[in-house]
């Protein structure tokens, strides 16, 4: 096997050598550059991970760890989510990919981050759970009809909950929803639609889809936080009347604790499964409060 | 249409409905704006009157120019820091200041970007904390002491920091459905506060006595619709027995003709009585017979 050697990136380097740079195109496609990777993996934590590996100084293969701030049993902890993997054509099948991975865990493990998680591609994904020790969470959606504001289905799918039911986030890790929201919109701009009414808040994107020879509007939830449940049917009403829209979507792993105040939640077959790899916690028995827009690719 | 259905209904509903819960009431301020000509002066002309019919000083819970929302408003105002305090020194005539705290997860000061008991991160809380706090010191405002939570946050780290630094009164609890907050329902439940019942939080470092929220201040012309919702939140145990708790509102969204109607009601036909911060205090000792021990690791 020839000589690999993996080193951690500054991507924020002006002087960042050429060969990454074509690299990205020659991996991702023309139209990625630097910037754009920036843009969608860099929070504000500053605690991303960039990693390469080399072959006589040429970067042959990339993975990106992005870091996020998570609030668990009210501690801040931290955790990364592998994103960007991309390999050279002719070095492929090569074991760059495990190589990067096998790095990451000890790097992040040993600046404390509590886990790595991702999504993976049919590609990724059987080797992040049979070879690199991933363990897998399905993923659950619920899709909310909004058509007329809501008015005849919004508290068909929420339940009716007293006070103080539905907010269990005992051993969950809820994600820094501020710190995806920024990334988010430092990406996409207005795109990202936030909504908050009585300390619930709602974020996403409006996106369209054709069903049953309709072309509907709905609003992809990228995330959410929930502090008064008894309450929440009032946010997502005002947000169907506000954005217009014809359905909400809510993509989850099945672990979310958040999916407690709706009905209806059923199996999202066609959405990559979360998988997670514990570094410095174990989390076999956590919840993850996590949704759609946690993703690099939302 | 509406007004019309309200004066028929209302025209059998009994003035002294109230009569039976003994109401021992203060009135709080959640002030944010003086630096507004018009709320500033209806600010003061409120508390002025609400002495004049009730012989009781409101509670004026501030928050301090060190907020980023605040910082951001007085600025585009061209309202100067020197101002602020001197508005502060014309309130302290008429009333009772506090500290009235917003904490956010960003720099951003909107509201979905807000701390809040699910979407707790410890470090900029401590810092806008100390930060509020060293300005009170700083320009030799007295806080007195007293808090009130904005959006009715409160955990075991807000409420250790306060009485870590000297605040022995907080009006931030509540069993009102829109001033929910998760810290403190568990609170109460767990401890079995009722409605009206004034108790004491601990920690190693002192303790805190909670005078609790009931409802917002009136805003319409029926005074009738303040009793309603009043006796909505009430339990049978409330009856005979001694209620005691503030109103409140903010200096913004202040309705000075219709609340000033509702508070001569209160005194007039529920035979309410109203107290200054210090009469409040006196009572809620007598009354307070339990103390929650606050655990930063639950």
């Amino acid at each position: 096997m020839p000589e690999y050697i993996v080193r951690e990136l500054d991507i924020h380097e002006k002087d960042i050598n050429n060969n990454i740079i074509s690299f990205l195109e020659e991996a991702f496609g023309k139209d990625i550059d630097l910037s754009k990777i920036i843009r969608n993996t860099y929070t504000r934590n500053g605690k991303t991970l960039y990693l390469g590996a080399f072959h006589n100084e040429r970067l042959v293969a990339f993975n990106c760890f992005m870091a996020f701030e998570f609030q668990f049993n009210n501690k801040t902890v931290y955790a990364h989510q592998s994103c960007w993997a991309g390999t050279s054509p002719q070095y492929r099948k090569k074991g760059l990919f495990s190589l990067l991975y096998d790095e990451a865990k000890r790097i992040l493990l040993d600046r404390g981050s509590a886990f790595i998680w991702g999504a993976g591609n049919s590609q990724s994904q059987p080797i992040l759970i049979n070879k690199l020790g991933f363990r897998k969470i399905e993923m659950v959606k619920v899709e909310i009809p909004a058509a007329f504001g809501g008015k005849f289905f919004i508290d068909h799918y929420l339940k009716k909950l007293t006070q103080g039911a539905g907010v269990k986030v005992k051993d969950a890790f809820l994600p820094n929803e501020a710190e995806v929201m920024e990334l988010k919109l430092g990406e996409f701009g207005e795109e990202v639609r936030i909504h908050d009414r009585y300390n619930n808040i709602l974020w996403g994107k409006i996106k369209h889809k054709e069903k049953f020879g309709l072309k509907l509007k709905y609003l992809a939830v990228g995330g959410m936080v929930v502090n008064k449940p008894h309450l929440l049917h009032i946010l997502f009403k005002e947000i169907a009347a506000k954005e217009k829209i014809d359905y909400f979507q809510i993509v989850a792993n099945k672990t979310n604790t958040y999916l407690h105040n709706f009905l209806h939640v059923r199996p999202a077959a066609n959405t990559e499964a979360l998988v997670i790899y514990d570094l410095a916690m174990d989390t076999t028995n956590a919840n993850f409060n996590f949704f759609i827009g946690i993703k690099d690719v939302f | 249409m509406k007004n019309l259905i309200k004066k028929s209904i209302y025209s059998f509903y009994p003035k002294d409905s109230l009569k039976p819960y003994k109401l021992k009431l203060g009135y709080i301020f959640h002030t944010e704006q003086i630096y507004d000509d018009t709320y500033f002066s209806w600010l003061l002309e409120f508390c002025s009157t609400y002495y004049e019919i009730t012989g009781a000083r409101a509670i004026c819970a501030i928050i301090p120019p060190t907020n980023y929302l605040l910082a951001q408003s007085l600025k585009e105002a061209g309202f100067s820091e020197s101002n602020f305090v001197s508005r502060l020194r014309d309130i302290e005539k008429v009333a009772t200041l506090g500290y009235h705290g917003h904490f956010y997860n960003s720099k951003t000061p909107k509201a979905e970007f807000a701390i809040h008991c699910n979407s707790f991160q410890l470090k900029p809380l401590i810092e806008q904390v100390e930060a509020d706090l060293n300005w009170f010191r700083k320009h030799n405002i007295d806080h007195n002491g007293i808090y009130s939570g904005g959006w009715w946050f409160m955990n075991a780290f807000l409420a250790d920091m306060l009485i870590t630094n000297g605040f022995r009164f907080d009006y931030t609890f509540s069993r009102a459905p829109y001033f929910f907050n998760l810290f403190s329902d568990q609170i109460m439940s767990e401890n079995q506060v009722r409605i009206g019942e004034s108790f004491y939080l601990e920690s190693g470092k002192g303790k805190m006595l909670c005078i609790q929220n009931f409802i917002g201040a009136h805003a319409t012309p029926y005074v009738e619709d303040f009793d309603r919702n009043l006796k909505n939140l009430f339990s049978p145990e409330n009856e005979n027995g001694l209620n005691v708790g503030v109103i409140n509102s903010h200096d913004y969204d202040l309705d000075l003709k219709n609340t000033l109607k509702c508070i001569r009601h209160l005194v007039t036909d529920a035979g309410a009585e109203f107290f200054s911060h210090d009469g409040l205090r006196a009572l809620s000792e007598q009354q307070a017979r339990k103390t929650a021990l606050l655990d930063l690791n639950k």
